[in-house]
This record gives structure tokens, sequence and C-alpha cells, in this order.
């Protein structure tokens, strides 16, 4: 009797021990992510107006405007030519309105220089016709946005997602430029970083 | 007395009593990265890493990569004669997300598991583990998926689960 129970319990010990297994099964759920960011939209509000200017025929000038500043700075030959009791909009940089995802940077992009055509009004017709050369050149392009005023280029959106900036540069008014209205389109572009 | 060396022999290998088992980790997700889509786009994650992309702007440098699952056997003891261990491995149903003016939905499914670099969702893939001599052997395998971003509005962060499922099959000594 007692050898019987000392078998039986030999292979309680060994049983644990399978050769083939039931069915056993585990899981884990992972995931796949992917950050959607809402695009930057830019939108202009004003455009860069460096206003009525006058220059000497025989020397050139040049006039600066901030952004940030608010006034224009002339140099040169260059000088405000609006006179008194002339309808003369105010010389202002351009401003832009950025939208996109809260708390992202951006950074701006634009030409460094700029040639700027000038259209001649034919006062009997009121035709235009192209200006002749010399050409007009806005360089020097600068950016100061609400958010970043020091960083230059570059802006980061508030909570709302909001920002704006400005854009200024220096219109070079070359000596015999002829009389005309000149105006040119700069693309700026706006990528987060 | 045999009860007694019955009794001694159970606490020098109390692990010879616990049974087999597998565990499944997941031990990396599967990273689109972030990105700007217009209206509609994709991006296509292997499992090996490969990444292509449709109609999406990358932005910055979020990680990319292919999920990671790893599944261990436990033979639920000491001994270390050498084992096959099979098992099957089934990616569950995995469905589109919506939310706020986001659709995301991933397909093509692929991974580097033998025999499996198709994987189907809802379909059993069957593993071995080869030569197992350890009282744990694991296996880790890579997935990867294409995902398709609708976007109406706004933006966010997509989430998409991954359900893996293993069934041990048999574990068989050598």
């Amino acid at each position: 009797m007692r050898t019987t129970s000392a078998i039986v319990l030999s292979c309680l010990v060994v049983l644990p021990l399978p050769l083939w297994a039931g069915t056993t099964g585990a899981s884990a759920t992972g995931a796949a992510t992917a950050n959607i960011v809402t695009p930057v939209a830019v939108r202009q509000i004003a455009d860069l107006d460096f206003g009525m200017v006058a220059a000497n025929v025989a020397s050139a000038g040049a006039v600066v405007l901030t952004p940030g500043a608010g006034l224009a700075v002339y140099s040169g030959s260059a000088r405000r030519g609006c006179v008194e009791g002339m309808d003369c909009p105010a010389p202002h940089a351009a401003r832009f309105e950025v939208s996109g995802e809260a708390g992202r940077s951006y950074v701006i992009a634009a030409p460094e220089r700029v040639a700027v055509s000038g259209k001649v009004t034919a006062p009997e017709t009121g035709s235009e016709a192209q200006a002749g050369p010399p050409a007009v050149w806005i360089e020097a392009l600068r950016f100061r946005s609400a958010s970043r005023p020091e960083a230059g280029p570059a802006g980061r959106l508030d909570a709302t997602g909001q920002d704006w900036f400005e854009l200024g540069g220096t219109l070079m008014v070359p000596a015999a430029l002829p009389p005309a209205r000149y105006r040119v389109s700069v693309q700026v572009i706006i990528t987060y970083n | 007395m045999p009860i007694m060396i019955t009794a001694v022999l159970a606490q020098a290998d109390p692990a010879a009593a616990a049974p087999e088992g597998l565990t499944v980790t997941a031990d990396a997700q599967l990273r689109f990265g972030a990105f700007i889509v217009v209206s509609q786009g994709s991006r296509r994650v292997s499992a090996n890493g490969t990444v292509t992309s449709d109609s999406i702007y990358p932005v910055g440098n979020a990680a990319v990569g292919p999920a990671q699952f790893t599944v261990t056997y436990d033979r639920g003891n000491n001994n270390h004669k050498p084992i096959n261990v099979i098992f099957e491995v089934i990616l569950a149903g995995v469905s589109p997300v919506n939310q706020s003016g986001l659709r995301g939905a991933l397909s093509t499914f692929d991974s580097d598991l033998a025999g499996a670099g198709v994987l189907v969702p809802g379909r059993a893939y069957s593993v071995t583990i080869a030569n197992c001599a350890a009282r744990t052997c694991s296996k880790t395998f890579r997935i990867g998926a294409r995902l398709d971003v609708t976007r109406s509005s706004g933006g966010g962060v997509l989430s998409i689960a991954l359900p893996i499922i293993a069934n041990l099959i048999s574990s068989e000594k050598l």
C-alpha cells in the first residue's frame, strides 16, 4: 500500500512538464498614431506702401520702412513727395495675419531683393504704359512678428493659433527716375519649423 | 514517507507547477509622424521602416517607424530541454477613427514575420520559435501599414488601436 502511494505522488511531480499544450492565448493592444497638423495660412491685411516719394534727377536716394516703427526714413535725395493739400496715403509696412496650429512656430521666406516696375498713365487717354529705366529696387526686406518681434522672419502662433507680422524694406530710388506709379507683388511664404 | 519526499520536491522547484503560457507586449507604436494634410493624403510606414507619402507635408522631426510587438513563451518550469514552440498571431479588426474634422483609416498591413509579409486583419499566421532551450523564449516582430487621412478642418492626434492576439498551438519537445 505504501509503495503504491509513492508511485502516484511521483507522477504528480513529473506531470507539469507537458509535451503538448492546449490553446493558451494572450493579447496586447498597440496603437498607430499620427499628428495631423493644421495647415498654416497667411492673409494679407495691408500692402507695403512707400507713399509718394520725390527725388532729385541728378542723385539717388532711399526710403526705409522698418516694420513696427511706423515712420518712413528718407535718405539721399529722396523725400516725401506729398505736399500740402494733396491726399497722400501715409507710408506703412505691410501687414499679414497668420493662422494655424496653436503654439507652433513658423518661419517666413521672401526674396532678398525685388525689382519694381513703373506704370505711366497718359493724361489724355488714361491708358497705362510701362515706365522706362532705370529700375526701382526694394532691398533688405525685414520682418517683425507680434509674437517674436526680435526674431526676424519667424513667429509663434498663440493659444488660439493666431499671430501677425509686418514686412518692411528699403526702397532704392535711382537718379533720373521717371515719374510713375511703381508697384510689384512679392510672394511671402510661411512654413512651420 | 513518500508524502514527505513529494513535499521536498515541490519546495525545491516551485515553478515546476506553473502552467506554460504566452504574453504579448506592445513595444513600439506604429508612428506616422507629424504632417499636414490639406484635404486627403496618405502615408505608408512599412515593417522594414520604409516611408512613402502621398499628398502630405511632413512637419518637424517627429519619429516615424513601424509598430513592434514581442510574444514571449514561458514553459512554466526550468527544464532546458529544447522544444519548438508554435503559436499563431492575429491582428484583430482595426477600425477607422473619426474626430473633429479628421478621419484616419489603416490598411495594407505588412510584417516582418516569415509568411506574413502581407498581414490581413483577422487571419491567423503561424509562428515558430525553434529550439527553445530556456524557460522563456520570445519572438519580436514589426508591423507596418498605410494610413489614409481625410481632413475637413483643424488638426489633431489620430490614434488607432492595433490589437494583437497570440494563441499557443504547441510546444513540441525535440
